[in-house]
């Protein structure tokens, strides 16, 4: 049990990291309204392109501004198959993320590369890295909360909301719905890119398929958020806080699970599972619940 | 003025099922005329909006604004001439926004959305002062939800959301003057910047002169923005694009009750804006009532355009004789 106990910081370190992520993920999905699955591939993308950059001797700083860019390229390109060549979300998606398992491959020239983060503030590697990890990483998601809490809050933000919650409307009101696309979907992309580089350096290296389940531990993040804390408050900045507690949350649940069982290969099943369940939950209640509660009520008047 | 020069629009062209849903129409419309148009399912009414907003691209002919020929101008580009409420009351509004973020939204139209904070203490007064005026008991919602609104609360909102627009510059005037005018465009903008020119040497002339004056700094700021609206009033005066009103059988999912408060209301703000307006609608008590001139579609056809004194003669088995002597004509064809 104490050895359970000794890994919840970096669990702790890690679910702030997943949470940044679901951040951007909360952008395209809750905004937007557009499930987009490229970030699978930009995750990676983020963490390839810091390991790259670093071991050429790049400032680390540099490093996370440049993987934040790289995400927003591939979204850019989601955005710009989406909108100019009618090719629905999903699938654009889909593609985008394709083409980028073979562009990650190219860029890290392996499938997996080492990145030194023996001193470092941000690393898994150093037992006191664990710990000073913590305040950067929450110091991150407070300062990313308070940027989009302002972006969305713009007279560009709105149009990028209203764009998302009625396009006939949008476009009535004159706003170019495909610009506000692929700012969101770019913006999106390189959030999650940028949590890409900061697992990578937390962990101490990047791999090709790091990104893989990312969308739907991302999808887990919000609705767990969401679900539990959702109904405090209704404010933008609190939401995304939900959504990075729901992450967190994923992340302890998680390693109860590994750390019992001793499967970590379960994740991908429990994440699939967990977000199934809670997306499920509002179709349950509605449909079936009611519906039982309904016959109930006409059995006893029919009495 | 508004008008359509054959407009041809066809659906599946080539197939079993093609359509002609505009079959050569041509009509004009002066600016301040309440039109209201009538017709049966399929008959163009919906597809001549849907061509004049630019949702529908016309197989042929030309859609203009005065003499100006606009077919080919993008939907949001146009959104600033004309404003549009749907049938379908979600569709008129921003459901997960708040009341207030939908107008300023609207506001906004034709104007520029930049990095500052969506409203400002001034704009936001005006609105509630604009909600207060409906009575619809929306100044008290501003920060709801539309999409828990009532259809009926939320129709309003859309027309008043209608009336909004961003106030153009005095750049963007001086184009559109010069541009929609119908008749010499060169004369006209060299009118229109001659006065331009004028009276904004006068406002700067009064700038300097209040300068000298000796008063305190609070009434100079006063004095100051008077002598703006004056100058500012003076150009706006060129402003030729007014929004044209297009009602797409906006009170059809209303109740009876709810549907006769929101023509109304309308009524109201079409008057009071004298807003060039075209209300499609399936009743033809409310077509009679309602506008200054009726026109009837029939298969992609006007076969009836009434005004005067005709249409406060109108009565609805009058209009349903018209609907019936056209389906005989098309029958024995």
């Amino acid at each position: 049990m104490a050895g359970f106990f000794n890994t919840l910081p970096s669990v702790l370190d890690q679910g702030i990291i997943w949470g940044i992520m679901a951040i951007g993920i909360f952008i395209t999905f809750k905004i937007l309204d557009f499930a987009d699955l490229t970030v699978d591939g930009s995750f990676a993308t983020g963490g390839v392109v810091f390991a790259v950059l670093t071991a050429a001797g790049v400032p680390v700083v540099v490093g996370f501004l440049i993987a934040f860019l790289s995400g927003a390229v591939a979204g850019l390109i989601t955005a710009l198959l989406h909108c100019y060549l009618g090719i629905p979300g999903i699938l654009a998606g889909i593609l985008t993320q394709l083409m980028l398992w073979s562009i990650n491959y190219k860029i890290l020239g392996q499938a997996s590369m080492p990145i030194n983060s023996r001193d470092a503030l941000i690393s898994m590697n150093a037992s006191s890295g664990v710990y000073t990890t913590i305040p950067i990483v929450i110091g991150i998601a407070a300062a990313m909360t308070v940027i989009l809490y302002w972006f969305f809050g713009t007279k560009f933000g709105s149009s990028v909301r209203a764009t998302g919650s009625n396009e006939a409307m949008a476009k009535a009101n004159g706003i170019n719905i495909n610009l506000r696309k692929i700012i969101a979907l770019m913006i999106s992309n390189g959030i999650v890119a940028f949590a890409g580089s900061l697992l990578a350096r937390f962990q101490g290296s990047a791999e090709i398929n790091m990104g893989r389940g990312a969308i739907v531990i991302g999808l887990a993040a919000i609705i767990i958020g969401l679900t539990l804390f959702g109904k405090i408050s209704k404010n933008f900045a609190f939401n995304l806080c939900f959504v990075v507690l729901g992450a967190i949350i994923y992340f302890f649940v998680f390693q109860f699970i590994v750390y019992f069982t001793n499967e970590p290969e379960l994740l991908k099943m429990f994440s699939a599972i967990v977000v199934a369940i809670f997306l499920a939950v509002p179709y349950i209640k509605d449909v079936y619940i009611k519906n039982a509660k309904a016959k109930h009520q006409r059995a006893k008047e029919a009495k | 003025m508004l008008s359509f020069k054959n407009v041809t629009k066809v659906f599946l062209p080539g197939t079993a099922d093609e359509k002609k849903a505009l079959d050569n129409v041509s009509f004009q419309i002066n600016d301040g005329e309440f039109v209201t148009i009538i017709g049966g399912n399929g008959s163009g009414k919906s597809t001549t909006l849907n061509v004049l907003t630019g949702n529908m691209a016309p197989d042929h002919g030309a859609v203009l604004l005065n003499d100006v020929d606009i077919t080919n101008m993008p939907e949001n580009k146009r959104a600033k001439y004309f404003a549009r409420v749907f049938q379908d009351t979600n569709k008129g509004t921003a459901g997960s926004m708040q009341v207030i973020e939908n107008m300023a939204i609207a506001a906004r139209k034709g104007g520029h959305n930049g990095l500052s904070w969506y409203i400002n203490k001034e704009q936001k007064q005006k609105y509630i002062e604009m909600l207060k005026s409906f009575n619809l008991g929306l100044e008290t919602r501003l920060t709801t939800k539309t999409s828990v609104l009532s259809g009926g609360q939320r129709q309003a909102l859309t027309l008043l959301m209608a009336t909004l627009r961003a106030e153009p510059s005095h750049k963007q005037i001086i184009k559109d003057y010069s541009t929609f005018y119908m008749g010499d465009k060169r004369k006209a903008h060299e009118e229109v910047v001659k006065v331009y020119e004028e009276a904004k040497l006068a406002y700067k002339q009064a700038l300097k002169e209040l300068s000298k004056e000796k008063i305190s700094a609070k009434d100079k700021k006063a004095k100051k923005r008077e002598l703006y609206h004056e100058f500012d009033a003076k150009v706006r005066k060129y402003d030729l694009t007014k929004q044209i009103l297009l009602l797409d059988e906006h009170t059809a999912a209303l109740d009876p009750k709810t549907a006769k408060k929101v023509l109304e209301l309308t009524e109201k703000i079409v008057r009071e804006n004298h807003l060039t307006t075209l209300m499609v609608t399936h009743n033809m008590r409310d077509a009679i009532t309602y506008g200054d001139r009726l026109i009837m579609f029939y298969e992609g056809k006007i076969i009836h355009d009434i005004s005067g004194d005709e249409k406060k003669k109108l009565t609805v088995d009058r209009l349903l004789d018209m609907f019936d002597e056209a389906e005989a004509k098309s029958l024995s064809k």
